[in-house]
């Protein structure tokens, strides 16, 4: 199943749906509605046993999130507040949408663990220092002491080459 | 300023070409890719423009092959074979930039540096005298204490890198007042490091408000930025000087990295050739988000082709650095992390 979002084609093959999330026009067949007060990731695909998150950010300037690698406390402030701005984006996206979901899914229907993919056009060093940080704070897994379920199974901050080596069956390319 | 490196059959080496940027050359590679073999080379041929030693002699001291045997450093094969060493330089000559080489034969039956063959334009290169320095990973500044007198009178099983470092950091203060812009990289050290750096009796110790403390006692990333110093203050690292530097990243914190890249990129603009090699993604970060648009920097990257024969690479944008070990490295690191997370989903 192709879909097309934010420049990228993605190919989910086998998947039961894949879609556009956030819905602007009235007369989409899967309009949001709620896009005033609910952030949303940009596409959801429904997998037989896995739900999908998918985010697309794909940055003109990556270093401006570098602020490891800054070379001014300055800077490095700055870089730190946009990374703060990616991840709070980030984290709100998947929450709104998830409780989106909840709040459109027929009563009984069972859940499916929720997996989060973020394609970043990041380099490799800089995905790993953000992507734990991005799990800590959906949180992913069994976070909270008194949690019985999960959110999110897992997140994953991945670039287009990670992506293709990652997942040689769900083929991605630029339109 | 050294122009390009040649070699054939040499240590890990079958064939390599690589023409040198003037200003930084950033070398990167897995282990054993060699490139602390092309740093030791660029050294010897700088070091014989100042020295008595020959170019055959340089190279067996500081690469110190079993027995001292030179042909050992030719490339190993089944048969017989030869191997050499070309390094170029461009020189003034009456007005005229000239290129000049410096080269070195030898088979692998070869035993004494005196039996290697040495061609090229050897007085002229003694003619242009070439300062250098080589620092290597490991710190030798607190072990300096009586290692000269060793090194000299005993045949102690150091390559000569580590005693030449020393001898390099004991040369003289330069007379005169220290110039502006080598103040400025000294100020910039002095900040990081919370004090400067003294030597009594062949030890070198940093003074800082708090008292002088002994080397040894140092933190080896310190220790690493007191040897910058001694050797921007003593006048070894001035324009037309060349500086090699073995993994400086090692047992440095990120935040001394980024003093560490400011003082490489600054002696570069001085006038410095500078040539280091690295395995570290944020030391090559630094690079890439410090230097300028003006700066003259070159990444090189060697790597093992599908014949497992060493290749050189070289790119003036790190983004463009391919193949990129490091990255790679990093890559592959996320590759297994997403996979722990997604099991055979995407497969």
């Amino acid at each position: 199943m192709k879909i097309q979002a934010d420049g990228f084609e993605f190919d989910f093959p086998g998947a039961l749906d894949a879609y556009v999330f956030d819905q602007q026009a009235k007369i989409a067949p899967r309009f949001h509605g709620l896009s005033h007060a609910m952030k949303a990731v940009d596409l959801v695909v429904e997998l037989p046993t896995d739900t999908l998150f998918i985010e697309i950010k794909d940055f003109h300037a990556p270093d401006d999130y570098n602020f490891k690698a800054a070379t001014t406390a300055d800077q490095q402030s700055k870089r730190r507040q946009s990374v703060n701005h990616l991840m709070n984006v980030l984290v709100h996206k998947f929450r709104d949408t998830w409780l989106y979901r909840w709040s459109e899914r027929p009563e009984g229907v069972p859940d499916k663990p929720v997996r989060y993919l973020c394609l970043l056009t990041l380099d490799n060093g800089l995905l790993g220092v953000l992507n734990k940080e991005l799990r800590q704070t959906l949180p992913v897994g069994m976070a909270g002491p008194r949690w019985q379920r999960e959110l999110g199974v897992s997140c994953s901050m991945l670039n287009p080459q990670r992506w293709a080596t990652a997942f040689p069956a769900w083929t991605l390319r630029r339109i | 300023m050294l122009d390009h490196i040649k070699l054939e059959r040499f240590t890990a080496f079958e064939k390599l070409n690589l023409s040198f940027s003037p200003g930084l050359n950033i070398i990167i590679g897995e282990n054993g890719c060699g490139k602390t073999h092309l740093l030791k080379l660029i050294y010897a041929a700088c070091d014989v423009s100042t020295s008595q030693k020959s170019f055959a002699e340089k190279i067996n001291r500081v690469f110190l092959p079993s027995g001292e045997q030179i042909g050992r450093l030719v490339k190993r094969r089944k048969n017989s074979s030869t191997g050499s060493v070309e390094v170029a330089r461009k020189v003034q000559v009456d007005g005229q930039t000239k290129t000049i080489a410096l080269r070195l034969s030898m088979s692998n039956h070869t035993k004494e540096p005196a039996k290697a063959t040495i061609s090229g334009a050897f007085k002229q290169w003694q003619e242009h005298p070439l300062t250098s320095v080589y620092i290597p990973v490991k710190d030798m500044m607190a072990n300096a204490p009586g290692f000269r007198s060793l090194y000299s009178l005993r045949h102690i099983h150091f390559e000569e890198v580590y005693a030449d470092i020393i001898d390099r950091a004991f040369l003289g203060t330069l007379k005169g007042p220290t110039d502006k812009d080598r103040k400025s990289l000294l100020d910039i050290l002095q900040q990081s490091m919370e004090g400067k750096v003294i030597s009594r009796n062949e030890e070198f110790f940093l003074k800082s408000p708090q008292g002088e403390l002994e080397f040894t006692l140092l933190a080896e990333g310190i220790r690493k930025l007191g040897l910058l110093w001694i050797l921007i203050q003593n006048g070894t690292l001035l324009d037309g000087s060349v500086l090699l530097w073995d993994e400086p990243e090692a047992n440095l914190n990120p935040k001394l990295m980024r003093t560490v890249v400011e003082i490489l990129i600054e002696l570069q603009r001085l006038g410095v050739q500078v040539f280091i090699t690295s395995h570290n993604y944020n030391l090559l970060k630094e690079f890439d988000l410090q230097v300028k648009t003006q700066d003259k920097v070159q990444y090189h990257s060697l790597f093992r082709d599908a014949d497992r024969n060493l290749q050189v690479a070289s790119f003036t944008r790190y983004d463009d650095l391919q193949p990129n070990a490091i990255d790679d490295t990093l890559g592959a690191l996320a590759d297994r992390d997403i996979r722990q997370q997604m099991g055979e989903l995407g497969q």
